[in-house]
């Protein structure tokens, strides 16, 4: 290495150069302090061993100057004096300098001090390049996570919308969360609901549940089932993530107007419906593994569905809140988190399950993303007058000038697997209709075709999705005429036309039952019990300009002012 | 106290046993492990022994689905043996019974 010596000495010069160069050692001198900080300056030496009493600038001062050039980098200084006495040696220790040399110099102390501080010098030169690397790579993934944040507070849509309905506490682990708690409405104006627990935490598991968040308010906007959401949901997951990476999920779908829950829980802790006084009256456990871990063949699609005869809220959280630890390494618990929720407390319940999670983790380091959410199932029913469908002017049975025309002929493998209402609606997307028209259209289109199917081909009686039960009856004979459906067409077509200087949208439903007895039906229904049943075909006549039948009911025209 | 992983192997039968936290901090031990299971030929039959396993997480699970792909390429059955009460509602929760023999 290269060595810097400074002595006012010529003889201690020559002396100790002669033999440091004999070690291989490159070797720089210095009569006195100044030369010794200029020649330090412009040499760079390894290390340097300096004479304390020295003409011009003595030791001290010059390790004290040296000391200021590069205060990063450390060069080890060794003293050489007569003086030995402890207040020498911790004036030169303060001055900057490592190490003291007591003259006259033994070479053999002088060779092994030389050694011994340069060794030390490597070390601590292989720390500050460490410190460097380490330092600019902390500095690279500040950026990213800048950008990364960025990009994620775009993607989750800030609604504030659902603020009345919605109630949700998401605490990180780190500076990202892996848990992503979201919302949006189908044309229909259904709530969809989505809590979503990627595997692990961090930015690697917010990254994992990008996917799944824009797949979720795509699809929900075509008004696409939650059934075939979930669907898509777990290939996407399956196909872009790592075998041992997963997203628990749950995904609920209310529809305020017949008062029904859809929810499809995989890998979640139990969601829970509890009524405002308290009592809970449903649990939906987890009877799925989480999206990404089943193949499309494998995979269970179906929601267990529920209708709600008094009002409440559902319940839901992801792991991290019952796994929660505090300070003293107790978990939250799922017990005392399902206790605690089957209290009275009417409308303010999330506040105090959020006010006793926060004191249970006040002072404990958090390990897992923690989510909390509460959505309001409510809303008065609307008794609405049972009437007769609204005859068509005898303008509207004209066809007019057509704009253009869509048809669509389903058989029943089609209506069993198609989910054929986002598909339709997304023709009418690409005709360019008004959204507001659009959502209405969906409605309007939804009643229709729901109603042949149930009705008119698999023979439902609407009169059971009166009360609880019996709407869990109808769902699950549903599903079972449903799987044994042969030899059925449904018939949709949809036709935009002008006459006489209205904008119109024609909306025809037809089915291959056999149809109903119209005047039959009426009569039953002018009982006040039925009037549950018949919501969705009323909201379908406030809507449209007429709702006409068929002789045989089983073919049905509305239309649609698009003015 | 830290967690342990560790393999027995038998000709045709071999065991993968863990003690402790089953949680991400164990993930390099638990592969190591399983390498040397899955490198010996003749292996069979697999069984992961949980009996001492204490807390499992979503990573664990991870390890675990990971695991049992490759024993599949490799035509080896794997177990889950020994699973403890806590442990126990964990793999119900994630449904795993659908995917592995739980005992």
């Amino acid at each position: 290495m290269k060595i810097l010596l400074a002595d006012d000495t010529p003889e201690n010069l020559f002396l100790f150069s002669q033999h440091l160069k004999g070690q291989g050692h490159e070797i720089v001198t210095a009569k006195n302090g100044e030369e010794a900080v200029a020649a330090y300056r412009s040499e760079h030496p390894d290390l340097v061993i300096m004479d304390v009493m020295m003409p011009v600038m003595d030791g001290y001062e010059a390790t004290a100057d040296i000391r200021r050039i590069d205060p990063t980098h450390w060069v080890p200084i060794i003293f050489l004096s007569a003086n030995t006495d402890d207040g020498e040696r911790t004036k030169g220790l303060e001055a900057g300098g490592d190490d003291y040399l007591a003259k006259p110099v033994n070479l053999a102390i002088l060779t092994n001090k030389v050694r011994a501080l340069r060794r030390i010098a490597d070390m601590q030169d292989q720390v500050s390049h460490y410190a460097r690397e380490l330092q600019a790579n902390l500095e690279q993934n500040r950026d990213e996570q800048q950008l990364a944040r960025h990009l994620l507070n775009h993607i989750v849509r800030q609604d504030k919308a659902e603020q009345e309905l919605v109630n949700a506490w998401v605490a990180p682990a780190q500076h990202f969360t892996g848990d992503v708690a979201i919302t949006a409405r189908t044309p229909a104006n259904e709530l969809n609901v989505l809590l979503a627990d990627a595997t692990g935490h961090g930015l690697a598991a917010a990254i994992s549940v990008l996917p799944v968040i824009e797949t979720f308010y795509s699809m929900t906007e075509k008004g696409f089932s939650l059934s075939s959401i979930v669907r898509e949901l777990n290939r996407k997951v399956k196909h872009l993530l790592p075998i041992d990476r997963f997203v628990a999920t749950v995904l609920i779908s209310i529809d305020y107007t017949n008062r029904t829950v859809r929810i499809w829980n995989g890998g979640s802790p139990e969601v829970v419906f509890v009524t405002d006084g308290g009592v809970v009256q449903r649990i939906w456990k987890s009877v799925h593994p989480a999206l990404g871990i089943l193949s499309d063949a494998e995979f269970d699609s179906n929601p267990q569905v529920y209708l709600w005869d008094e009002p409440g809220e559902i319940i839901l959280c992801s792991d991290g809140l019952p796994e929660a630890e505090d300070s003293a390494g107790i978990p939250f618990s799922m017990t005392r988190f399902l206790s605690l929720l089957s209290r009275p407390y009417g409308t303010g319940r999330f506040k105090v399950l959020a006010d006793a999670l926060q004191s249970h983790i006040q002072g404990a380091q958090q390990r897992d993303d923690i989510s909390l959410l509460a959505v309001r199932c409510a809303g008065e029913l609307e008794w609405l007058q049972m009437t007769e469908a609204i005859p068509a002017s005898p303008q509207h049975n004209t066809t007019g000038h057509s704009r253009w025309r869509f048809s669509l002929s389903l058989s029943a493998e089609e209506i069993k697997h198609l989910d054929a209402l986002p598909l339709i609606m997304n023709w009418l997307d690409q005709l360019q209709i008004n959204p507001e028209h659009r959502n209405q259209a969906f409605l309007i289109l939804g009643e229709l075709f729901n109603n042949a199917l149930d009705h008119g081909l698999l023979h439902l009686d609407s009169k059971l999705k009166q009360d609880p039960d019996g709407f869990e009856q109808f769902i699950s004979m549903r599903e079972a005429r449903l799987s044994q459906l042969t030899d059925a067409t449904i018939e949709v077509d949809l036709e935009r036309f002008y006459l006489t200087g209205s904008d119109l949208l024609r909306l025809r439903v037809r089915d291959s039952g056999p149809g109903f007895d119209r005047a039959a039906m009426l009569e039953k229904r002018k009982d006040a019990a039925d009037q549950l049943s018949g919501r969705g075909i009323m909201l379908v006549k406030q809507l449209c300009l007429s709702l006409t039948y068929s002789e045989q009911g089983n073919d049905v025209t509305a239309v649609y002012s698009l003015a | 106290m830290a967690s342990t992983v560790s393999n027995h192997i038998s000709e045709s039968k071999a065991s993968l046993t863990i003690n402790g936290r089953f949680d991400f901090s164990i993930h390099r031990d638990f592969r190591a492990n399983y390498e040397q299971i899955l490198g010996a030929s003749g292996v069979r039959e697999l069984d992961v022994d949980l009996k001492g396993v204490d807390y499992v997480d979503s990573s664990a699970l991870g390890m675990l689905l990971l695991l049992r792909e490759k024993a599949t390429t490799k035509n080896i059955q794997m177990k889950l043996v020994g699973a403890q009460s806590a442990v126990r509602q964990v793999l119900e929760v994630a449904n795993f019974g659908r995917l592995f023999a739980i005992s």
